[in-house]
This record gives C-alpha cells, sequence and structure tokens, in this order.
C-alpha cells in the first residue's frame, strides 16, 4: 500500500445487506458518494436504494454476484470509483481479490492481498504469529495428510482435539473429536466440508480447549507503523459454532490479562505487517491462558460493540487509513466506556437445529430508543432468500454498566417485532434473563448445555398468550362474517368495520 | 364452540360482547383499535397490543416480545375436523395419548386383546363431548393404564400397544 495520501471521492460496496448500508453511511457523512452492486434477488433491497448509485450483476448465486472477481472490478472500474470496500463475507477475505482490485489501479480498504493471503491461511498465520511470541494452541502446525498422521498428532497433545479447515472459517470444515475411534470419520467429514465451502480440503488438529471462551481483539493499523487494539469483545455465545452474541467489556478478563492480551493482539498484527482494520481472535481456556486462534483481516460482524463503547468509526477509520492518513490517536487516547451488547437476529428455527429460514418478512418493526443501534439489511415485505446468510439485523445496545445494559437489551427484544419467519430473538431472550450469562459466568458451550431449557421455555409461550389468542380468534371470525354477510348481500367485499373506518 | 389449534393442541374458545372464554379463565376486554394486521385492547387498566398477519389457514401473532401461531376453527370447521379424525384415526404410535384433558367415561379394551384398526380403546369426555379413540392400525393391547371414571392430562399414556 502507498504512503502517500490520497483522497478517495467515491467508494463501491463489494457487499449486500446490513454491512453495505452501514459502510454506506459512513461514506455519506464523510461527503464521499457511495455505489452499490446488487443481484437480482437483492434489488428491493434497502441497501440498494440508499446508495449514490447501484449497478446490477445479473443473476442470484453468491459464485456468479457478490464472489465474481471479475464482474465486480469490472463494475468499479465503469463506476469510476477510487476504491472498494469489501464488508465481511464473500470477497473480504479474498487475496486475489485484494490483488485484482489493487491491479485496476484502486484502492481496496483493507490491508493488502499478501497480508490477507498470509492471514487466510491459518497453519501458515500460528507459525508467523508464534515467532513473534503470541501463544498458540498446542497441536499440528502443518495440514494433515492422512488418518494415521492426525491419530499421531492427537495422541501426542491429548484428546479432545478439533479438526479445522486450513482455509477455512465460521465454522465450516471442523470436527470435534473426543476419542480415537471418531478420527477417520470426522477428518473425512471435515475434508470434503472444507473442500465444498473452501475449495481446499487441507486440515489441521489442535487441542481442544474445554468450556473455552472466545476473546478478540479490534486491531487498527496505519501506514506507518502505528498499530492500536480497541479493546476486546467476548464472543462465546455461540450456535453451531458460529457467533450469535457478543459484548464488551468480557467478564472474563482482569485487567492484567486484557493488557497482555491486547499486547499480543498487536504484536501478532505486526507479525504480518498487518496494515488496516483486523480482528485478532483468542480462545481463553478455564485457566486464564489464551491461544491465538485467527486473525480477521477485514471489519468484523460485531464491530458496532466496539463503536459503542469507544466512540470510534471503525468504517471510517478503515477509509482513513486507507486514504493514508496517520491514525489520530494513540494507544493511550484510546478509552472505552460503559458495557455494550449485541444480538444478532438471523431467520432461523430453534427449535429445528438451527436451520436457517426463508420466506417473505410479512412485518417488521424494530426497537429504537435511548442506546439502541439496530444495524438493518432489511424491510417489511423483504424476501430472505436462500441465496445468502439468513441475518435479520444486529441489534446493539449501550448503557453504563454490564447489568443495565442487559436490561437495555431485553427491552429492545421484547419491542422487536417480527412476523413471517422465526428468528433468534427468543434465543437472545433466554440469554439475557439467565442466571449464569448474568452472573457472566459462560462459556462457548452455553448454548448446546441451554437448548433444552430454551425449548421449554419456549413452549410456554402458547400457554401464557391463550386470551390473548383467543380475542384475537373471536375478532377475526366476527371480521370475517361480516365480510360473508356482505358478500351473501352482493354487497361490498370491504367489511362494515373497514367502511366505518373510512367514513370517520 | 370456535377452536383455536397450536400444534396438536386444540384449545375451544366461547366468546361474546367483550369477553373470550378459554381454559376456564374469562378474560373481558375492550378494543381501542383495530387496523390490518394491528390489534389494540384493553384488558381492565392493561393495554396489550397484538400485530399479527394472516397467511390463508394460519394467524401469527405478536404480543409483548413472544410471536406465536395458531390456526383458527371455526364452528363448522371443527364439525368437518373431528368427521375426518373419526374416519381416518389419528393415533399411530405404540402408545395411545390423551389428545386433550379429559374424563375416562368407558373403557372398552383389556390386556391382550387384538383390536383391528379403527376400533375404540376408550371413550373420554372432554369439553362436553365423547371422543372415541381408536387405534390407527391392527395392533394388540399391551396394558391399559386408565380405568373409568380417571381424570386424564393432555398427552398421558391411555394405552401401550405392541
Amino acid at each position: 500500500m502507498a504512503k502517500h495520501k490520497r483522497e478517495i471521492k467515491k467508494i463501491i460496496v463489494a457487499n449486500r445487506g446490513e454491512i453495505a448500508l452501514r459502510i454506506m453511511r459512513t461514506i455519506r457523512e464523510m461527503g464521499k458518494t457511495s455505489v452499490a452492486i446488487y443481484s437480482d434477488a437483492d434489488v428491493s433491497m434497502p441497501f440498494v436504494r440508499y446508495a449514490d448509485e447501484a449497478f446490477s450483476l445479473g443473476g442470484n448465486e453468491a459464485r456468479d454476484t457478490y464472489l465474481n472477481v471479475e464482474k465486480i472490478v469490472s463494475v468499479a472500474t465503469e463506476a469510476k470509483v477510487d476504491a472498494i470496500h469489501p464488508g465481511y463475507g464473500f470477497l473480504s477475505e479474498n487475496s486475489e481479490f485484494a490483488l485484482a482490485v489493487e491491479e485496476a489501479g484502486l484502492i481496496f480498504i483493507g490491508p493488502g492481498g499478501e497480508a490477507i493471503r498470509s492471514m487466510g491461511n491459518k497453519t501458515e498465520a500460528r507459525k508467523l504469529v508464534s515467532s513473534f511470541g503470541v501463544p498458540i494452541v498446542p497441536g499440528g502446525r502443518e495440514p494433515i495428510g492422512n488418518v494415521g498422521e492426525a491419530r499421531d498428532v492427537a495422541n501426542k497433545i491429548g484428546y479432545p482435539v478439533l479438526i479445522k479447515a486450513a482455509a477455512g472459517g465460521g465454522g465450516k470444515g471442523m470436527r470435534l473429536v473426543k476419542e480415537e475411534s471418531e478420527m477417520e470419520s470426522s477428518i473425512r467429514g471435515a475434508q470434503s466440508e472444507s473442500q465444498s465451502a473452501f475449495g481446499d480440503n487441507r486440515v489441521f488438529i489442535e487441542k481442544y480447549i474445554t468450556n473455552p471462551r472466545h476473546i478478540e481483539f479490534q486491531i487498527l493499523a496505519d501506514d506507518f507503523g502505528n498499530v492500536v487494539h480497541l479493546f476486546e469483545r467476548e464472543c462465546s455465545i455461540q450456535r453451531r459454532h458460529q457467533k450469535v452474541i457478543e459484548e464488551t467489556p468480557s467478564t472474563a478478563l482482569t485487567p492484567q490479562l486484557r493488557h497482555e492480551m491486547g499486547e499480543a493482539a498487536v504484536n501478532a498484527a505486526r507479525a504480518c505487517g498487518y496494515i488496516n482494520a483486523g480482528t485478532i481472535e483468542f480462545v481463553l481456556g478455564e485457566n486464564g491462558k489464551y491461544y491465538f486462534l485467527e486473525m480477521n483481516t477485514r471489519l468484523q460482524v460485531e464491530h458496532a460493540i466496539t463503536e459503542l463503547t469507544t466512540g470510534i468509526d471503525i468504517v471510517r477509520e478503515q477509509i482513513r487509513i486507507a486514504e493514508g492518513n496517520r491514525l489520530n490517536f494513540s494507544q493511550e487516547g484510546v478509552t472505552r466506556q460503559g458495557h455494550s451488547i449485541e444480538c444478532r437476529i438471523y431467520a432461523e428455527d430453534i427449535t429445528n437445529d438451527f436451520l436457517p429460514m426463508t420466506g417473505r418478512l410479512k412485518m417488521l418493526r424494530e426497537p429504537a430508543g435511548n442506546g439502541v443501534r439496530v444495524d438493518s439489511g432489511v424491510g417489511s415485505g423483504n424476501e430472505i432468500s436462500v441465496y445468502y446468510d439468513p441475518m435479520i439485523a444486529k441489534l446493539s445496545v449501550w448503557d453504563d454498566s454490564r447489568e443495565s445494559a442487559i436490561k437495555r437489551m431485553l427491552r429492545a427484544l421484547n419491542d422487536y417485532s417480527i412476523l413471517g419467519l422465526n428468528t433468534t430473538i427468543p434465543l437472545c431472550k433466554y440469554v439475557m434473563a439467565n442466571k449464569d450469562f448474568r452472573r457472566g459466568e459462560y462459556s462457548t458451550q452455553f448454548v448446546e448445555m441451554n437448548l433444552s431449557a430454551l425449548k421449554t421455555e419456549m413452549s410456554k409461550n402458547v400457554e401464557n398468550n391463550l386470551d390473548l389468542a383467543a380475542i384475537l380468534a373471536s375478532h377475526t371470525l366476527k371480521m370475517k362474517s361480516v365480510v360473508s354477510q356482505n358478500d351473501e348481500q352482493g354487497g361490498s367485499t370491504k367489511s362494515k368495520w373497514l367502511e366505518g373506518r373510512f367514513e370517520s | 364452540m370456535p377452536g383455536i389449534v397450536f400444534g396438536d393442541e386444540v384449545f375451544m374458545f366461547k366468546s361474546g360482547d367483550g369477553y373470550t372464554e378459554v381454559n376456564g379463565k374469562k378474560t373481558k376486554y375492550s378494543i381501542l383499535r383495530a387496523d390490518d394486521g394491528c390489534l389494540v385492547i384493553r384488558l381492565g387498566n392493561e393495554i396489550r397490543e397484538i400485530i399479527f398477519s394472516e397467511d390463508r389457514d394460519f394467524i401469527e401473532m405478536f404480543s409483548s416480545g413472544t410471536t406465536i401461531k395458531f390456526q383458527i376453527l371455526s364452528d363448522r370447521d371443527l364439525l368437518l375436523r373431528n368427521l375426518t379424525n373419526e374416519e381416518s384415526g389419528h393415533h399411530r404410535h405404540a402408545e395411545i395419548k390423551a389428545p386433550m384433558p379429559g374424563l375416562v367415561v368407558k373403557v372398552l379394551a383389556k390386556r391382550g386383546d387384538s383390536l383391528k384398526r379403527g376400533e375404540t380403546v376408550v371413550i373420554l369426555e372432554a369439553m362436553k363431548m365423547e371422543n372415541e379413540i381408536r387405534v390407527s392400525q391392527d395392533s394388540e393391547v399391551a396394558d391399559v393404564l386408565v380405568k373409568e371414571g380417571d381424570i386424564v392430562e393432555k398427552g398421558q399414556v391411555i394405552t401401550a400397544l405392541k
């Protein structure tokens, strides 16, 4: 990346949904011009109409649209933009895309293609940061060639072990192996899942940390060698190995541990000459030992809670850094206030193993009010399609203490009204009300351990709302009988009630 | 009496001017506002907003942070439903469970009986109706777990089958 200053006036957002919208808001605040790209299915999404300019990609499959490097670079050239913001997911961690953007003479808002490449391969990343003194999880750093090799590594470090995709992320290609007999089928499963998700079947093995907590540090780094962290985010509430609730500060860190991990994170970023925003993920064991997991070389889904507690707009910093500006604060200048929590609202069926749901959002009413931030990608009437991830929105709250932030989140979740699709809201409400969570004592096993209690709670919803259901049912039957009476009389199909309403 | 159906549970309800009665609980209410998809009601001093959406047979309803989905059955729907149930028989498991809370008025089967599909095991009185609980396929009665005069809960096992 060039060290000279260069102004960015026009930015294409190579993404969709809530994150495209979130990035465009900052672009507009900075007085710059935003360009959207969209698939056929996304034509009526809010991010398309929010943009200053929009270009159709044609098609729907991710590989034909938001993953199509050639098409996106050609649209960017046609739109005469200065820079591309990749958001998260899709091409955000694809080094070939970053290089193609640079080759086209455009600025990639993110790290250079080289940093993405070295951090994108988990095995290489661990070698690299380990050489800078950052602790890593015990395990083989080399991709596993065959089942025999896998058994040798596992016997050396001891079961349970975790098989992970070398090119992966997001829990895909991941398998927990509790004993040797499970190894063969787990390796095969992880390899084929990894092949179909990332086009790369290499996997490695590491020690599985019991009751681990997932702690990550937000990093910002400029062209001039300045690297700061914006403190941690705790992301231990996960389902299907994927985050669903995050908070900051973490209840698991002492000031000493926070300081140490922050320094380790900065060192890990320095290890690869990192520039722009990134996230260093750690796993924290019950014994207070932490290990580097991976670096995400992009804006993170859960970045909003860091923004709420530090007051720093991370997307604005990303753009400023890409323009060749120095960070205008040092590590000491980064302060944090209060507590922030994010709940991810996905269209998923909790009672059916959190399987994604697709369909139309018949009604959507979002929470608002003091300390509530909703990053939403859809509106009433929009479709959650089969093509992309089923996220509806990210709901974040801020308050001065953890206890009051939890209460605020519960209030906001109760205000959230979504009809048409099942969502993760009941899970989020359960977590906020749970004693262990309220005490700050939880691990990545939380959802699995509480799933049956959650389902029992959800089954009481019917009983608790029977009176309202009966009132609604009798109202509906009454309306229908008015309509059909009118029909029989050959009159208007409008109900008397409706007619009355228009007259008054 | 019309009913509301949640999954495989049916709740009959009475309604009249400004009240409904379901599961033995009578609720008085007044409607403050009625729009497409939104009903604001008052229960005593308490205000409830009900946001809802209708999709053919189903109603999805949101109120005070909870979303539930149910089906409304008019008197005519219920009549049809009972007729079809009696024709097809509804119990395909190795156990027969009470489909609703009720009083066992008659036990027709005993341990060791071989029953043909559609034969009645017990008669259950619920909501002032006698319901014949039948077997859905040819089976042998392994055990009868209730006797006449018993009150059974919904889901309670009445008969075990082989």
